[in-house]
């Protein structure tokens, strides 16, 4: 089998032929080959075309066969149909790299999707890598191998976008910012190369500080899993996703499936992760410049310092909504505060430095807050500073002096604050226009409002948190003793009866091999079947079994508090009886469950939980839990986790997120009930979804927790078609 | 040669005797016997028009190629509606012989000869050419009865036909249960010893229902509700059976928890229902009827392609559709006769039936 070879060649290519090079401005092939030479690149360039001669006074060859010297990377800008053919040449010549920026692939459907399925096989072949197709190119630090209008500014920036028309885009916006790129990619159809294959590269870069994303979709979901975690430690990632994933709209059918939504396996994923989300084009670009230019704070303690009352309660409100804590002062500090600061000052954080402040005014709050100047003097001492970043606000009013303000700003950050982070709002637009100019060019983010500045802060914050947390390599994830060879058993009978939906009986044994407490259930196929079964379970309910009749209820198909075995003899009858006549035609009935009665009002205390899976098609597993019986789905008091990776604290986190959970912890004087029993269930039920990718869905509902033990009540699994 | 013959009949019609003799000429024909079909008699398809009868023409067709002519066959010919003032009532001996003769010319030359019944017991009694008369006329002792309920019901019916032969003096070699569910098969081996054998009823098997087998195939659909088929290139799976229909009326998620549990559906929806249609593509789905003539979306275009699945475009509103395909009755097809012996191969005491 060949390895397939990493896609570091695309960064720094010693020499690059132009499949379809042109010397008419205006074409495709004009342009690429221009941006090349423009772009100062040192390497070789062979530009291909059938009449050869010369282009933009390079000499030109026929087919890259022809050209004497070894090519790493062919970069294609003739028509679709055409690319598959030039690719088995490229690959006849050992070349390492395709950039296919030719459209007429998957996205026209039809003919494109079997000619990109034979250029991915003509890749594999010859073990190239292939960008695109349907892209804009490749830009990269050395060279920019696209039909982009202008040659992006050099940065530490590196930008991936699925979106050829958003990458060009947002390097036109970057040419008025302060920040530069080490390199954009365009993804176009992701045939081969995807983001993870770049950001895995990208990790490691000394050219790139943050690597931004703009994408519609992850397609290898495991890798970007076991990638991403490792490339976050290295520096920071933030993420657009656009789009909802119609693959996981189509996923769910079960409750689990319905409370969580197509979207928020990518939250799950991104966090497990470490990648910052972005939501906005604004916060993609908000976040990359608050990771490239501030440092990461070590604790969540700010400040806010503002000349103005109603900017400081909005910055304040804001703190409260993004999670960021305001730093209580020191004694000391504030004694200096209120010793210095004009009596109407508001000495208490956040600091109002009042409408009159002057330069000097906010370099005092400033430095005094952060005990610069005065440490070890005065009673301050490092113990005493308890501000790990701030947040400026400034307004105009008649005595502010815009432009002196940024100045300063910038001298205390660059010179004493390495590693405390600071943002500022400069609110208005005329009057302090070029002093925001100033903040942003010398890397000082600068917002026209505090919220955008409180949110970007807060994304320095939960980056720092994930640093703060174990690796997830080593963490330790619990392993149960199970029977891994029943369930599946039980997977291949079920399999082979053609069915998906398991049957409760099914289920009750699946626990069984796992651990996990339901009751006692089994399966009577006659009158005579359910005597002996109620006779051997004791009090019992009966329920039709039946894969196509989803409500039992509505078609007569449960009976409760079943005490002799006459009972359930008639049982039985009345429930087969009830189900033919009103169930589906189609129905497919397999005889009734014979199931133990969980008498739950004799406990003193029962909560109804669900807890479910859902398996997202990139992420894999899901689990829920929350507030479970017939309204779960209204109340939709539930909280997720990804089943990758999965640890007690994580098990601990998803219930505590709950609202459910402080009624579990008890409230009014009553007893608590066993949380470490739930934890446990999450853990069992993690850990047969990991070992089983065939199970699709499962929903328990209720899960019924007692002060002492659970019993998982109602369970409902779904495994693919296999 | 001494001949072995074996009688179908039931009480009640639509039981299932032509698939039933298929699979049983299957069996001895796999195991190097002669066999022979025989139908005494035969349903014309026109009045007067036609008198091939369709069972007859299809085993003809499949199973038992013969020179033997038609008239051997299948001697005697009565329209399905108006008979009895058709039928000479004094005629009744005449037409016995003419079956008598058809059936001795038959079994001189095979080992075997299957009988299909009349579509019930009582059919043709007025005019005195009913199984039992036919039966004894032409020599047999014993009849093979078929029965079909999926409840209690079965035992009445048994009864009531046990102490009819008993009347006309004819015995029951044995029953063979036919189209049971799955969930009465458990019941009748429950029945089997106390109401049953112990009246001396021998049961010959029990063959459950099969949904499979008359399940209509795309291509009837695509024709019974006069569609157009947009993506040629699933046209290879216009052969494919549906066994189930799923009207797409909810939103997506709602649908999911139906087509989930659903195999080999046809998914009835709107053209514009783009979320329904792809959602529906990923499961185990035969064929999309796309109702109001609305073309759909590329992407379902494309799913389907790639997945083979027909997309047939309903000229009717999906009521409409629903009724016309609902006239779709399809049988057993020329080119799946090997599902009859695979349906009751394990299932058939082959001893007691043949011996």
């Amino acid at each position: 089998m060949t390895i397939k070879r990493n896609a570091s060649f695309f960064f720094n290519p010693k020499s690059i032929a132009i499949i379809g090079a042109s010397s008419t401005p205006g074409k495709v092939g004009y342009n690429v080959l221009k941006n090349i030479i423009d772009s100062s690149y040192s390497g070789k360039i062979f530009p291909i075309n059938p009449k050869a001669g010369e282009i933009l006074n390079y000499k030109a060859f026929k087919s890259v066969l022809k050209v004497p010297d070894e090519i790493d990377i062919a970069i294609f800008v003739i028509p679709g149909k055409h690319v598959n053919s030039i690719a088995e040449e490229c690959g006849k010549k050992n070349i390492k790299g395709l950039v296919v920026i030719s459209a007429g692939f998957k996205e026209i459907g039809g003919e494109g999707i079997l000619r990109e399925k034979k250029l991915i096989e003509i890749a594999k072949k010859y073990n190239m890598r292939i960008i695109g197709p349907n892209c804009l190119g490749f830009i990269g630090i050395n060279y920019n191998g696209s039909f982009a209008t202008e040659t992006p500014k050099k940065g530490h920036i590196a930008m991936i976008s699925q979106s050829g028309a958003m990458l060009t885009g947002m390097m036109d916006y970057s040419m008025e910012q302060a920040f530069g790129f080490s390199c954009n990619i365009s993804l176009g159809n992701k045939a081969d190369c995807s983001e993870v294959d770049f950001i895995e590269y990208l990790a490691d870069d000394e050219d790139t500080k943050v690597i931004l994303c703009y994408l519609e979709s992850i397609e290898n979901g495991e890798r970007f899993l076991e990638i991403l975690p490792k490339a976050t430690r290295k520096k920071p990632i933030v993420i657009l996703k656009a789009g909802v994933s119609e693959a996981g709209a189509r996923a769910a059918s079960s409750h689990t499936g319905a409370l969580a939504g197509s979207d928020i396996a990518y939250d799950l994923a991104f966090e497990k992760c470490g990648v910052i989300r972005a939501n906005s084009i604004g916060d993609l670009f908000d976040f990359g410049e608050a990771f490239l230019y501030q440092p990461i704070p070590e604790k969540n303690s700010f400040a806010i310092i503002t000349n103005a009352g109603g900017p400081g309660i909005t910055g304040v409100d804001a703190f409260e909504r993004e999670g960021l804590k305001l730093a209580q002062f020191s004694e000391p500090i504030l004694h200096k505060l209120r010793d210095n600061l004009p009596p109407e000052a508001a000495i208490f954080n956040p600091v109002d430095i009042i409408g009159d402040a002057s330069p000097e005014r906010y370099r005092f709050a400033i430095e005094s807050i952060f005990g610069i100047n005065n440490k070890n003097v005065e009673g301050i001492y490092e113990d005493s500073i308890t501000t790990y970043g701030a947040l400026i606000i400034m307004s105009p009013q008649a005595q502010t002096k815009p432009i002196e303000v940024a100045k300063l700003i910038y001298d205390i950050s660059s010179n004493h604050l390495s590693t405390k982070p600071i943002l500022c709002a400069m609110i208005g637009e005329k009057s302090i226009k070029e002093a925001r100019k100033y903040l942003k060019q010398h890397h000082i983010p600068c917002f026209p409002f505090p919220e955008r500045a409180a949110h970007s802060l807060k994304t320095l914050v939960r980056y720092k948190d994930f640093l703060d947390s174990k690796p997830l390599e080593k963490l330790e994830i619990s392993e149960f003793k199970v029977n891994k060879d029943k369930v599946k058993e039980i997977f291949d009978a079920v399999r082979k009866d053609e069915r998906t939906v398991l049957l409760s009986h099914e289920t009750s044994e699946i626990f069984e091999c796992y651990g996990i407490k339901s009751p006692k259930s089994r399966l009577a196929r006659t009158p005579r079947e359910a005597m002996k079964l109620q006779k051997e379970i004791g009090k019992s309910v009966l329920k039709i079994v039946s894969p196509q009749i989803i409500h039992k209820t509505d078609v007569g198909g449960i009976v409760l508090g079943v005490e002799s075995e006459i009972d359930a003899f008639e049982a039985f009858i009345q429930i087969v009886d009830s189900a033919k006549k009103f169930g589906p035609q189609i129905a497919k009935i397999y005889g009734v469950e014979v199931q133990e009665m969980i008498d739950f009002k004799k406990e003193k205390k029962f909560i109804e939980l669900i807890i479910g899976m859902s398996r997202d098609p990139q992420f894999g597993p899901m689990l829920m839990i929350g507030s479970g019986g017939i309204y779960a789905n209204f109340l939709r008091d539930v909280s997720f986790a990804l089943a990758y990776k999965f640890t007690e604290q994580d098990a601990k986190n998803t219930l505590q997120k709950t609202k459910i959970y402080s009624l579990l912890q008890g409230v009014r004087g009553e007893p608590a009930s066993d949380i470490d029993s739930i934890i446990e269930v999450l853990l069992r039920l993690s850990q047969l979804v990991n070992d089983f990718k065939d199970i699709v869905e499962l929903d328990i509902n209720p899960l019924l927790s007692f002060i002492k033990g659970y019993s998982a009540v109602d369970i409902k699994i779904t495994i693919s078609r296999g | 040669m001494m001949v072995k013959t074996i009688y179908l009949c039931s009480l009640r019609e639509r039981v299932g005797k032509s698939l039933i003799s298929i699979g049983i000429m299957q069996k001895l024909q796999n195991e190097g016997k002669k066999v022979a079909y025989f139908k005494p008699i035969g349903i014309p398809k026109g009045a007067f028009t036609n008198k091939a009868d369709r069972d007859v023409g299809f085993i003809q067709n499949t199973i038992f190629k013969t020179t033997l002519p038609y008239d051997i066959i299948s001697p005697v010919s009565i329209p399905d509606c108006y008979y009895v003032d058709l039928i000479d009532v004094k005629r009744k001996e005449e037409n016995l012989g003419t079956i008598k003769n058809a059936y001795d010319e038959i079994a001189k030359n095979f080992e075997y000869v299957i009988i299909e019944g009349s579509p019930s017991i009582k059919r043709y009694t007025r005019v005195g050419l009913d199984d039992v008369t036919i039966a004894k006329s032409i020599g047999i002792n014993d009849l093979v009865f078929i029965e079909t309920q999926s409840s209690d019901k079965c035992i009445d019916n048994i009864f009531f036909s046990k102490n009819y032969f008993e009347f006309r003096k004819i015995k029951i070699k044995g029953i063979i249960f036919n189209k049971i569910d799955y969930d009465y098969k458990a019941r009748i081996e429950e029945l089997e010893e106390n109401h049953i054998k112990r009246y001396g009823i021998p049961i010959l098997g029990i063959i459950e229902k099969s949904i499979e087998l008359f399940a209509p195939r795309v291509i009837e659909i695509q024709e019974g509700i006069g569609g157009e088929l947009i993506n040629e290139i699933a046209s290879a799976s216009l052969n494919n059976r549906v066994e189930t229909t799923i009207i797409g009326a909810m939103n997506a998620q709602a649908a999911l928890k139906y087509l989930r549990q659903i195999k080999a559906a046809a998914v009835i929806t709107g053209g514009d229902r783009t979320d329904l249609a792809l959602a529906a593509l990923n499961e185990d789905v035969k064929c999309l009827i796309l109702t109001g003539f609305i073309k759909p979306d590329i992407k379902v275009i494309h799913t389907a392609n790639e997945k083979g699945i027909p997309i047939i475009l309903s000229p009717s509103d999906t009521y409409t559709t629903l009724r016309n395909m609902d006239r779709v009755k399809p049988g057993i097809q020329e080119d799946e006769i090997d599902l009859a012996l695979k349906l009751i191969e394990n299932v058939i005491d082959w001893d007691l039936l043949l011996n």
